[in-house]
């Protein structure tokens, strides 16, 4: 099949733009160009372990780019672009760039923000999602990692969550519980004279 | 059409988040079954921590409070900084 002139588009953009950046931001990068052309009412939002990896400014770093959005026209237009297609990945060596699209839906619970990224748009599901998508990896598959990185979003951003909707959302998802035991940890001051226990 | 009777072991994690599923939607965790193996983006949802790689230099483990304390305010620091530069802004939210 023939490459569309929005994923040459990409490309031109992408090898213009992408080699002089860092990673962090040549995803960002990535992500609102997609956006860019899918146009509003088709998106690409961020989920995952690259959604940690922008709320925490890379202090916690992901292999790859998680999307949630039309599968089939994210892949066309990536594989437009010169990214290869293996099992569920879609990659481009020489940028390294890695992504993957494990759904077309967000869950019921999620609300997605949108960002601009230099001008470019980024959609990310919400700071309090991707807190409550941590603690349900943590609770439910017993994750250490996810365990952390939930607390080191609460660490980070205490004073923008939205508690009540992060409650909220919790709950619904039933992890209210560890919700409320990490807070506790969280907004205990930092053990005197002994080191503090996770 | 035939039907099949279908036996399957779940395990707990999944039967947890199954139920929760049944709860949400207002049915039967069996009927419930049988509708999410005919492919339900919510439980697609549900698994996708399962198949997310681990291709990433996660935290290590075993890192106390109080160095995600100070992690988390570097975090902090950052986010600020990004804002202010003007790289990244939020523009917009769902309701």
């Amino acid at each position: 099949m023939a490459a569309t002139r929005e994923g040459e588009s990409l490309k031109a953009a992408l090898e213009r733009q992408a080699p002089s950046r860092a990673l962090s931001d040549r995803k960002l990068l990535l992500l609102g160009l997609i956006n860019e052309r899918l146009g509003g009412r088709e998106r690409a939002v961020l989920v995952g372990g690259s959604l940690v990896e922008f709320y925490t400014v890379g202090q916690y770093q992901s292999g790859d780019i998680d999307l949630v959005g039309p599968r089939a026209r994210i892949a066309k237009l990536l594989t437009d672009a010169g990214f290869k297609e293996e099992a569920r990945y879609l990659y481009r060596d020489d940028l390294g760039l890695v992504v993957e699209v494990p759904d077309s839906h967000l869950r019921p619970t999620e609300t997605v923000v949108k960002f601009e990224f230099e001008g470019l748009p980024v959609y990310m599901v919400s700071l309090e999602d991707a807190i409550v998508d941590r603690l349900l990896a943590a609770k439910y598959w017993r994750s250490a990692t996810d365990r952390e990185q939930a607390i080191l979003l609460l660490t980070g951003h205490l004073k923008r969550i939205d508690r009540a909707v992060l409650r909220k959302k919790a709950a619904a998802n039933e992890v209210d519980d560890l919700l409320g035991e990490l807070m506790t940890l969280v907004e205990a001051g930092p053990a005197k004279g002994r080191p503090a226990q996770p | 059409m035939t039907t099949e009777k279908l036996s399957i072991s779940l395990s707990p994690e999944l039967a947890s988040v199954l139920r929760l599923v049944a709860r949400q939607r207002k049915d039967d965790l069996s009927r419930l079954i049988e509708v999410l193996l005919r492919e339900s983006p919510l439980v697609q949802s549900s698994i996708r921590r399962l198949r997310e790689p681990q291709l990433g230099s996660p935290l290590k483990k075993g890192r106390t409070m109080d160095k995600l304390r100070v992690l988390g305010r570097t975090v902090d620091a950052l986010w600020e900084q990004r804002l202010a530069s003007g790289k990244v802004r939020q523009v917009g939210r769902d309701a």
